[in-house]
C-alpha cells in the first residue's frame, strides 16, 4: 500500500527456508554471590531491596487473603466484598521486572497485578523520595492519601537490617511506603481515598505518577493499550518504554496478536523518516504461571511448549523472545537489563516469558480442583522467597534474624495499610448520585482552543494552503444551493467528506500530539477518501496505515491517549465495532472515570456507516455505542456539522464515536446551512440538537442521513397535506441536549423518529421513551419510530424494502398520528402488525 | 334554567338507565332530593338533585340509557321560559323509542338521542370519546371544551389537540357576547348555528331563542310505581333483568357441587358476648372466619377464565343484602387486612347504602368470594348460585340449638349450617371440604 515498497514477482518467486531462529530458555545460572562480584547493578543494598520487597508483597497479598476468606487480619476486622486475585508465588517475577526500571517506564497490567504495582511503587518511592515525591504526594487529589498516613502511626523507625545495614530508609521513603500501601488497599477495598477514588478496585488499581498505568480487567486488555503507550513515546519522543504485563493464557486472545503485531509494523524501520525510525519500546511481558483460571495453555489450550515461540510468528526478529525463570529475582533482572537496552537501540519490540507459580487460587474461592497437591507443595519448596533468603544468608548479607526481621517489618507496613482502609470512620465510600461522584467523572469536558493556535513547522511536510487538496477545495463552492435555488453538485461545491477533511488539516498543523491511523489511511486517503491530501501534509509519524487489527486501532489510541497524545483512529466501516468491541465499550469508555476523573481520554473514533454493501457493511451501530456509559456519540448530517463537530471533537479531552455516513462523502453538499461551509475554522457544540426547519404542526428528528429523507418527506407534507413539519437533526446522540426537542413537541404536539439504525433497540425508542415522560399532556400521539428492519441489510437494490424512505414518514403520519386525506399507507404500521411481528422476532 | 345531569357513579360506569323519577315536572326539588333512580350494570341508586327549583322538563324518561353527564332535565323558576329544547336532543313528534314504562300508565315519551352535540362536527361514539390524546384533554381542560362533543380526526376517532382547538376556534370565530358564549357553551348551543341578531354578533337572547326555538314534546307524567297484583304480568324491571341474566349465565355455566358443614357456634356466643367496647354480629365473626380460611386455601378465592385459573391476592368479600325489589353484593374489599370492628363498621356502611340506593358501582364490584345468609329468615340450609367471577359461595343457615352428641354425652348447642356452592371447573371436592374443614374449625375455636 506505498509505492516506496514495490511488490516484486521475481523476489516474491524466489525459493529459500525461512530460519525462526532461537529462543532461549532459562539460560540464566549465575548466584547472588556471583552477581555482587561483578561491578553490575546487583549491589547489596539492592539485593537486600528486593528481600524486601518481595516480602512486602507477600505480606499485603497474605493479608487480603485472610481478609477475604476470614474477614480478619492481624486483629483487624473487615469485610471485602469485591474481587482479590492473588500472586502469592509470583513475587520475585514481579521484583526482578521493577529492579530496571524507572518512574517514566510505564506498567499496564492485568487482575492479578497487586504485586506489579508494589514492586513498581516501592521502586518509585525510593527512586522519588525528595521533593518529587512529596510533591506528587500533596498533590494527587489534596493530598488527602498523605494526610491520612501522616497523622496515623508516625512512629518513623527506620529499616536498618543486612549486613552493615544494607537496608537502610529514610523517613521520607517510609511515608512514601505507607502512601503507596493505603492509597493501594483503599482503592481494592473500592474506598474514595483510593488511587482512583475507589472507582478500579483490585483489578484495575493504578497510580500513573509511579509508572503504574491501568491494569486490566479483560485477560490480554493492555497489550494493546501498552502498545499505544509505546507509540506515543516513539512518536513523542517521551522518556521510557511501555511493558504490558499479561498472563500466558491472554495469548489466545486475538487483541494480543494483534497488538504484537502493531507494535511490530516493518514501516517503523522503512517507511518512518529519520527522525523516527526505529521499533516500538515495548515489552510483551507474558506472566507465565502455567494456568488462565484453570485451563493450561501450555500443554492443554494451546499448542505451544512455550509463551515465547509467538515471537517467532511476529517477526524476522522473533521479537527478541525469551523465556526465562521468574523464581528467581535475578534472572528477571538480568533479563530486563537486557532487554530494555535492546529497546533503547530502537530494536523493539521485545516479548519476554517469566515463569513462575502461582501458589494460591485464581481467587480466594478457588478450589485448585484443577491441580494436585503435589504440584503445589513442590512449588512451595521452592518459594522465591525462600530461595532468594538462602541466597541472602550464602552471601553473608543476612541472617535468619535479619530475615525474620524484614518479615516483621513488612507486617507493621501491611498492618497500618489495613487498619487504615478498613476503619470506615477514616476511609469512606464516594457518594454516589446522579449529582454527585463518578456520575461527575464520565466526562472531563475539557475544550482547547485550536481556533488562534501557532501554526506547526515541525511534523508537516508543506505548507497548509499549498496542500493540493485545499487548493482543489478553494475552487468550490463553501454553498450547496446556488441563487436560484438549486442544489450545487459534489463537483462543484464544498462535501461532507472534504468539510471533515478541512477539520482535521486545521488541528494537524496545529496540535504536535495529533496522529491519525487506521486502515489505508496514507496513501489511499481512507477508504473513502476523506484524508485525501493528507498524506502530502503529513510524515508517517503522524499518519499511517495500520494493519487489519480493529481492536488493536482502538486499544492503542487508548493507550496513547492516557499518555497525553490525542488519537483520531479509524475504523472504515461502523460494522467493524464489533471487532473492536472491547477495546470501545471497555477501554475507551471506561478509563477515565475508573480512574477515579484523573486520566483524560481524547481518542475520537471515526467509523463509517455504510450503504448498498449487503448485511456486513451497511449497519448503524449508534445505539450500542450510546448504550455503553463513557463515550460521547455524535452522527454530523450535515458538511457544516461534520466539519464543526470534528473539530470539537479534536478540541476536547472525551472518547467520541464519530459516525459518518457513506451516502453523503463525495456528493451531499451544504442544503441547510444558508451559508453553507464556513472557509474559517469553527467549532459546533457537542450534544446540540439543531432545528433545519421550523414548523409547527409536526415535529420529525433524525440521527444521521436519515435527514434527507425525512427532508423530502416534510416537503411532501407540506405540498399536498398542509402539514407544518419542524425537521430536527438529532446531531449527537450522547450527549442530547433534549430541551430542544422538548420546546419543539411542546409546539407541535407530534413527534416521528427517524433514523436507519434496526427498529429493536434503537436509540430513538430511548428518545421516545423519555420525551413522553417528559412531555406526556403535550403529546396528540405516541412519537411513531421510523427505522430500518429487524432483518439483516439486504442488497443494494432491495435497500428500499430496509432502510426508511420518504413515504415511511408519512406512513407514520397517516397511521399513528392522523390519517392524511385520500392517502393511502405503503407499509403496515399498525398496532395489530406489531403484535403479529411481535411473535416472529422481527419486530 | 339550570340542567340536572346524569352523574358518572363509579369510575367504570359509561352509561347508566333511569329507573324512576321520584319527582314530575312542576314538582318543587331542592339540592339533595331524591329526584331520580339509576340502574347501571349492577345496582339500582338513587340519585339527588344537584339544583334547587321547579322540575320543569324531564328530557329522559324512565327506561332510556344515555351516557353519563347527559343532561336528563331542567329545573327553573316556575314563570321561566322553556331554552330550546333541540339544544337537548329533543325533538317533536311521535316517540321512537322504546318506553319501558309500567302498564299502568302508559305514556308517550320522546327518544332522546343521548349527549348527542350540537356542534357542526360528527358525533363521536362513545368508545371513541375514550381516544383522546394528552394534548388534547389539556387544551379542552384550559379551553373549557366538552370532550364529547368533539369529533376526534386521530386513527380510530383519537381526538387531537387540533380537534379541540377546531371546535373552540369555531365558536370562537362567531362575533358573540361573552354571556352568549358562556351560555352556548353551558347548554351545549354551537354557536355557529345560531343566527345573530342585530349587528351581526350573536347575544345571550340569540341563544336562549335558538334553545327556545325547538318545538317541545309532550311531557311524560303520571308514572306511578308499579304495584303487584295477582295475574297481572310486570315487565321486568333493569334489576331484575340483570339479576336474571347473571344468575343463569352463572348455574349454566359453572357446573355447580355443594358440601355442608354443622358447626358448633358455641364459642363464637361466648366471644360475641365477651365484649366490652362492641358487639360485633355473627355475620361480621363468619366474614371474619370466611377470610382466614381463605388465606390457607387460597384456590377458592379464584377465577375461572377459560384457559387459565386466576387465583386472586387480595380477598375482597361479596355479602348479599336482600332490597324490595331484588338484591344487591356490596364487596368488603380487602377483607383479609381488616380487623373485626372494621369488618362491623365498612359492612354497616354497605349495607346502609344498598337500603337507600346509594352504592357505587365501587361499592359492588371486584368481589372474589360471596357469602348469602338467609338465617334471619329461618332457614336451616341452602344452597346458593355462584356470584361470578368468583368460584365459590357460601350459603349460611340460622343459628339454633340442636341436641349434639358431645364426648358421648348428649348436649344443646347453637349450631349453624354452612354450605359451600363450588365451580368444579376450579375448585375439587377435597379444595372445598379443607376449605369448610378449616372455617368449621375457626368458628368453633373462636379464634380469629
Amino acid at each position: 500500500m506505498t509505492k516506496a515498497l514495490m511488490v516484486r514477482p521475481d523476489e516474491v518467486r524466489k525459493g529459500f527456508t525461512i530460519n525462526l531462529g532461537e529462543i532461549k530458555v532459562n539460560q540464566y545460572s549465575k548466584t547472588l554471590k556471583d552477581e555482587l562480584k561483578g561491578k553490575g547493578p546487583i549491589t547489596p543494598a539492592r539485593a537486600m531491596r528486593i528481600y524486601r520487597d518481595m516480602v512486602i508483597i507477600r505480606e499485603f497479598e497474605t493479608m487480603l487473603d485472610r481478609i477475604k476468606k476470614t474477614q480478619v487480619y492481624e486483629g483487624i476486622n473487615y469485610m471485602h466484598a469485591g474481587p482479590a486475585h492473588l500472586s502469592i508465588g509470583q513475587e520475585a517475577a514481579a521484583v526482578g521486572q521493577s529492579v530496571h526500571l524507572n518512574v517514566s517506564d510505564h506498567l499496564f497490567g492485568s487482575h492479578r497485578s497487586h504485586g506489579e504495582v508494589i514492586a513498581k511503587g516501592l521502586r518509585a518511592v525510593e527512586d522519588l523520595q525528595g521533593k518529587p515525591l512529596q510533591a506528587l504526594m500533596e498533590g494527587y487529589f489534596g493530598g488527602e492519601i498523605l494526610k491520612t498516613v501522616e497523622s496515623h502511626e508516625k512512629n518513623f523507625s527506620p529499616l536498618k537490617a543486612g549486613a552493615k545495614d544494607a537496608l537502610k530508609t529514610t523517613e521520607a521513603e517510609e511515608l512514601g511506603i505507607d502512601f503507596l500501601l493505603y492509597g493501594l488497599l483503599a482503592e481494592i477495598f473500592g474506598k474514595e481515598p483510593g488511587f482512583n477514588k475507589g472507582m478500579g478496585g483490585s483489578m484495575h488499581v493504578f497510580f500513573t505518577p509511579f509508572g503504574v498505568y491501568p491494569n486490566n480487567a479483560l485477560v490480554g486488555g493492555s497489550a494493546d493499550i501498552a502498545t499505544g503507550a509505546a507509540l506515543y513515546k516513539k512518536v513523542r519522543g517521551a522518556e521510557g518504554i511501555a511493558i504490558a504485563n499479561i498472563g500466558d493464557a491472554s495469548l489466545g486472545c486475538g487483541p494480543v496478536w494483534e497488538a504484537m503485531g502493531f507494535a511490530s509494523m516493518a514501516q517503523f524501520n522503512t517507511l518512518w523518516e529519520d527522525s523516527h525510525r526505529g521499533g516500538m519500546p515495548i515489552i510483551f511481558n507474558f506472566m507465565n504461571n502455567f494456568y488462565g483460571m484453570g485451563g493450561q495453555p501450555i500443554g492443554e489450550t494451546m499448542g505451544i511448549e512455550r509463551i515465547a515461540r509467538a515471537g517467532s510468528g511476529i517477526n524476522p526478529d522473533s521479537m527478541h523472545a525469551e523465556c526465562v525463570d521468574a523464581n528467581n529475582p535475578l534472572s528477571v533482572a538480568d533479563a530486563y537489563a537486557r532487554k530494555t537496552a535492546i529497546l533503547k537501540e530502537g530494536r523493539g519490540p521485545v516479548l519476554l516469558e517469566l515463569q513462575c507459580y502461582r501458589q494460591t487460587g485464581h481467587s480466594p474461592s478457588d478450589q485448585s480442583s484443577y491441580r494436585e497437591r503435589e504440584e503445589i507443595d513442590l512449588w512451595r519448596s521452592v518459594d522465591p522467597l525462600l530461595e532468594f533468603g538462602r541466597q541472602l544468608v550464602d552471601a553473608g548479607l543476612a541472617t535468619e534474624s535479619t530475615l525474620a526481621e524484614v518479615q516483621a517489618y513488612a507486617t507493621r507496613k501491611v498492618s497500618k495499610a489495613c487498619k487504615l482502609a478498613a476503619d470506615e470512620t477514616i476511609c469512606t465510600r464516594m457518594v454516589l448520585t446522579p449529582h454527585q461522584g463518578v456520575s461527575q467523572m464520565m466526562w472531563s469536558s475539557e475544550i482547547e482552543d485550536f481556533s488562534k493556535t501557532q501554526v506547526l513547522t515541525e511534523g508537516v511536510l508543506l505548507k497548509e494552503e499549498e496542500n493540493p487538496r485545499v487548493l482543489a477545495i478553494a475552487k468550490k463552492s463553501r454553498k450547496g444551493i446556488d441563487e436560484n435555488g438549486a442544489v450545487i453538485k459534489g463537483n462543484k461545491a464544498v462535501t461532507y467528506g472534504e468539510a471533515i477533511f478541512e477539520a482535521v488539516l486545521h488541528h494537524f498543523y496545529r496540535d504536535p500530539s495529533l496522529v491519525a491511523y487506521g486502515e489505508e489511511n496514507r496513501d489511499w486517503g481512507g477508504a473513502f477518501a476523506v484524508y485525501q491530501g493528507l498524506t502530502e501534509a503529513l510524515p508517517h509519524y503522524r499518519l499511517f496505515n495500520s494493519p487489519i487489527s480493529e481492536g488493536a486501532i482502538v486499544g492503542t489510541a487508548v493507550g496513547y491517549a492516557l499518555e497525553g497524545g490525542r488519537a483520531l483512529v479509524e475504523l472504515m466501516y461502523c460494522d467493524f465495532l464489533g471487532r473492536a468491541g472491547d477495546e470501545v465499550f471497555n477501554q475507551m469508555a471506561k478509563w477515565q472515570a475508573m480512574s477515579g476523573g484523573y486520566c483524560k481520554l481524547p481518542v475520537i473514533l471515526r467509523v463509517s456507516v455504510g450503504s448498498k454493501y449487503g448485511a456486513q457493511h451497511s449497519q448503524d451501530w449508534t445505539a450500542l455505542c450510546a448504550h455503553i456509559p463513557g463515550l460521547k456519540v455524535v452522527f454530523p448530517a450535515t458538511p457544516y456539522d461534520a466539519k464543526g463537530m470534528m473539530a470539537t471533537a479534536l478540541s476536547g479531552s472525551d472518547p467520541v464515536v464519530f459516525f459518518e455516513s457513506q451516502r453523503l462523502y463525495s456528493g451531499q453538499t451544504e442544503v441547510f446551512h444558508p451559508d453553507g461551509v464556513p472557509a474559517d475554522y469553527y467549532r459546533v457544540p457537542i450534544g446540540e440538537p439543531r432545528i433545519v426547519k421550523e414548523g409547527k404542526d409536526l415535529t420529525i428528528l433524525t440521527f444521521g442521513a436519515t435527514l434527507y429523507r425525512a427532508h423530502e418527506a416534510a416537503l411532501e407534507l407540506e405540498s399536498k397535506y398542509g402539514v407544518s413539519v419542524e425537521l430536527i437533526d438529532g446531531r449527537s446522540l450522547v450527549p442530547f441536549n433534549y430541551d430542544v426537542l422538548y420546546q419543539s413537541v411542546k409546539k407541535t404536539g407530534k413527534l416521528i423518529l427517524g433514523s436507519d439504525a434496526c427498529e429493536r433497540g434503537s436509540y430513538l425508542h430511548t428518545i421516545a421513551s423519555n420525551i413522553t415522560q417528559m412531555a406526556f399532556d403535550h403529546l396528540d400521539a405516541p412519537p411513531a419510530i421510523v427505522a430500518a428492519h429487524n432483518w439483516i441489510v439486504p442488497p443494494a437494490e432491495k435497500e428500499e424494502d430496509f432502510f426508511p424512505q420518504p413515504w415511511w414518514f408519512l406512513d407514520a403520519y397517516h397511521t399513528q398520528i392522523k390519517p392524511l386525506p385520500g392517502y393511502t399507507a405503503q407499509t403496515n404500521r399498525t398496532p395489530g402488525e406489531m403484535l403479529f411481528l411481535s411473535k416472529y422476532g422481527v419486530a | 334554567m339550570k340542567e340536572i345531569k346524569m352523574p358518572q357513579m363509579g369510575q367504570s360506569v359509561e352509561e347508566a338507565t333511569i329507573v324512576d323519577w321520584l319527582k314530575k315536572e312542576g314538582d318543587t326539588v331542592a339540592v339533595g332530593d331524591p329526584i331520580f333512580t339509576i340502574q347501571t350494570d349492577k345496582a339500582e341508586i338513587e340519585c339527588e338533585a344537584s339544583e334547587s327549583g321547579v322540575l320543569r322538563k324531564i328530557l329522559v324518561p324512565a327506561g332510556v340509557e344515555v351516557p353519563v353527564f347527559t343532561v336528563v332535565a331542567l329545573v327553573g323558576d316556575a314563570g321561566e321560559a322553556l331554552p330550546d329544547l333541540a339544544a337537548y336532543g329533543v325533538k317533536g313528534g311521535a316517540a321512537s323509542a322504546p318506553a319501558p314504562a309500567p302498564a299502568a300508565a302508559a305514556v308517550e315519551v320522546t327518544a332522546p338521542v343521548a349527549a348527542v352535540p350540537v356542534a357542526a362536527n360528527a358525533p363521536v361514539s362513545a368508545d371513541a370519546a375514550d381516544r383522546v390524546s394528552p394534548r388534547a384533554r389539556k387544551a379542552a381542560q384550559s379551553k373549557g371544551v366538552p370532550l364529547e362533543q368533539v369529533a376526534g380526526s386521530g386513527p380510530e376517532g383519537r381526538i387531537l389537540s387540533e380537534d379541540v382547538l377546531a371546535w373552540a376556534g369555531a365558536q370562537d370565530g362567531v362575533r358573540s357576547t361573552p354571556t352568549a358564549r358562556k351560555i352556548a357553551r353551558e347548554s351545549g348551543v354551537d354557536l355557529t348555528q345560531v343566527t345573530p341578531g342585530h349587528g351581526g354578533r350573536v347575544t345571550k337572547d340569540d341563544v336562549l331563542g335558538a334553545i327556545g326555538s325547538t318545538p317541545v314534546a309532550p311531557a311524560a307524567s303520571g308514572a306511578a310505581a308499579p304495584s303487584l297484583v295477582a295475574g297481572q304480568v310486570t315487565p321486568l324491571t333493569p334489576m331484575r333483568r340483570i339479576i336474571a341474566q347473571r344468575m343463569a349465565e352463572s348455574k349454566f355455566s359453572a357446573p355447580h357441587f355443594y358440601v355442608t358443614v354443622e358447626v358448633d357456634m358455641q364459642e363464637c356466643v361466648r366471644f360475641r358476648n365477651s365484649g366490652t367496647a362492641f358487639k360485633p354480629s355473627f355475620n361480621d365473626l363468619i366474614m371474619r372466619a370466611t377470610a382466614r380460611a381463605i388465606q390457607d386455601f387460597p384456590l377458592v378465592n379464584s377465577r375461572w377464565k377459560g384457559d387459565s385459573v386466576e387465583t386472586v391476592a387480595e380477598i375482597n368479600l361479596g355479602f348479599a343484602v336482600a332490597l324490595d325489589k331484588g338484591l344487591v353484593v356490596p364487596v368488603l374489599k380487602r377483607i383479609e387486612r381488616m380487623s373485626i370492628q372494621d369488618i362491623n363498621r365498612e359492612s354497616k356502611v354497605l349495607i346502609d347504602k344498598a337500603r337507600n340506593g346509594k352504592l357505587l358501582p365501587d361499592d359492588y364490584s371486584g368481589n372474589t368470594f360471596t357469602i348469602s345468609n338467609l338465617g334471619g329468615f329461618g332457614v336451616d340450609h341452602f344452597t346458593a348460585i355462584i356470584n361470578q367471577p368468583d368460584s365459590a359461595i357460601l350459603a349460611i343457615g340460622q343459628i339454633k340449638d340442636r341436641v349434639v352428641v358431645i364426648d358421648g354425652g348428649i348436649c344443646v348447642r347453637p349450631i349453624m349450617k354452612l354450605t359451600l356452592s363450588s365451580d368444579h371447573r376450579v375448585i375439587d371436592g377435597s379444595v372445598a371440604a379443607q376449605f369448610m374443614g378449616r372455617l368449621k374449625t375457626v368458628l368453633e375455636k373462636a379464634d380469629f
